[in-house]
């Protein structure tokens, strides 16, 4: 049973923490259950919008701790190309990702769902979350990438996820209130 | 050559992922919206729905971290043996998800009490959380071992196949779990 209790002591408490914060989230939309209701596709495009905030602050921080274990970048907070592609590449891939989200969710969504908001400033909120929340996560990715790795730890352990807990977390609570400054 | 990921390259093989995820989680979010949604007691219900989202993510995606690391580092072989170790994960996971499912319908139940709920009781609170957890993990533990293990068998690498494939059926899994729950407990 040593491999068991192994398992249960290196992750019990990360998971009880993150599961705390999908609480707060929850706690949050409840708060906000009349706007939700009034406009459903929100509710929707919340688990792919959690799920593609998530996966590119995953693909960041997998890419940095490669750089730099490989030495493409320096552990320093300092400007490179590499840093420059990445940010555009990935910034670029999910807002297609987001375009391709609000097309296919005004398609497949139940009718009146998006009653009281018009379709263009519906994927005009969503694409605002998605580069707002990635501009964010790409700054934090990248400090806390350097940071670990200077103190000999692996960042991917650590910031894998935490990273997606707290896009689980921040990700509604950003798309709620830049709804609320639109309508 | 990772050194010299162009920008189109990166595009090209992350947008399919992306595309991929992004379809089964909006088919998560539909059966939220068509079949949780019109229920009464959703004001209440959505408290759980991102932890139970999150506890997925956590406790399956390191399920399967583990079985891929144990795959590559030989403690464990195409054939699952030895079968002690595979079963020591399994357990664990299950223990985890078990004991965190519990807490969240504790305080799901205590937030709602405060926010006014006079619909559900304790016992559905604890209920559905822990019939989602294992309803998700059933298929979820068989599916991404086998998916593991073929990876492993045809020389691809289960990190970047496995893992992204199962955010997705566990995504849905866990809201198709958490509606089935809400239909046996009978919760209006």
């Amino acid at each position: 049973m040593e491999y068991f209790y192994k398992i249960i002591k290196e992750s019990i408490v990360i998971v009880l923490l993150t599961s705390f914060l999908g609480l707060i989230s929850g706690i949050y939309l409840s708060d906000q259950y009349y706007l939700l209701s009034s406009i459903p596709i929100f509710i929707m495009v919340i688990p792919p919008l959690n799920a593609c905030i998530g996966d590119l602050s995953t693909i960041l921080i997998s890419k940095f701790t490669t750089y730099l274990y490989i030495g493409s970048i320096p552990p320093k907070i300092q400007k490179s190309e590499t840093l420059k592609n990445n940010f555009i590449a990935l910034l670029v891939t999910g807002i297609l990702s987001v375009l391709f989200l609000s097309i296919i969710s005004i398609i497949i969504s139940p009718p009146n769902s998006l009653s009281i908001l018009n379709p263009v400033i519906y994927a005009f909120i969503l694409l605002f979350t998605i580069v707002i929340l990635f501009a964010v996560f790409f700054v934090i990715c990248f400090i806390s990438a350097i940071f670990l790795f200077k103190h000999g730890k692996d960042p991917n352990n650590i910031m894998i996820p935490t990273l997606t807990s707290t896009a689980d977390l921040i990700t509604p609570i950003i798309l709620l209130i830049i709804l609320q400054i639109f309508i | 050559m990772l050194s010299q990921d162009s920008k189109t390259r990166i595009v090209k093989e992350s947008i399919i992922g992306e595309i991929i995820s992004i379809t089964g989680d909006l088919f998560a979010g539909m059966i939220m919206v068509v079949f949780i949604m019109p229920k009464k007691s959703f004001s209440y219900l959505i408290i759980m729905i991102p932890a139970l989202l999150t506890l997925r993510g956590n406790v399956s995606g390191t399920f399967i971290a583990r079985t891929t690391r144990d795959l590559f580092t030989g403690e464990l072989s195409k054939t699952l043996k030895p079968i002690k170790r595979w079963l020591e994960n399994i357990g664990a996971t299950l223990f985890i998800s078990l004991l965190v499912g519990v807490f969240i319908g504790i305080v799901s139940q205590i937030v709602s009490f405060l926010l006014g709920n006079e619909i559900i009781n304790l016992f559905i609170f604890l209920s559905i959380p822990l019939f989602t957890i294992l309803f998700d993990l059933i298929i979820s533990i068989p599916l991404s071992s086998f998916l593991n293990i073929s990876c492993f068998r045809f020389g691809l690498d289960p990190n970047n196949l496995v893992n992204p494939i199962m955010t997705c059926v566990d995504d849905f899994l866990t809201v198709f779990g958490f509606f089935l729950s809400l239909i046996l407990l009978g919760v209006h």
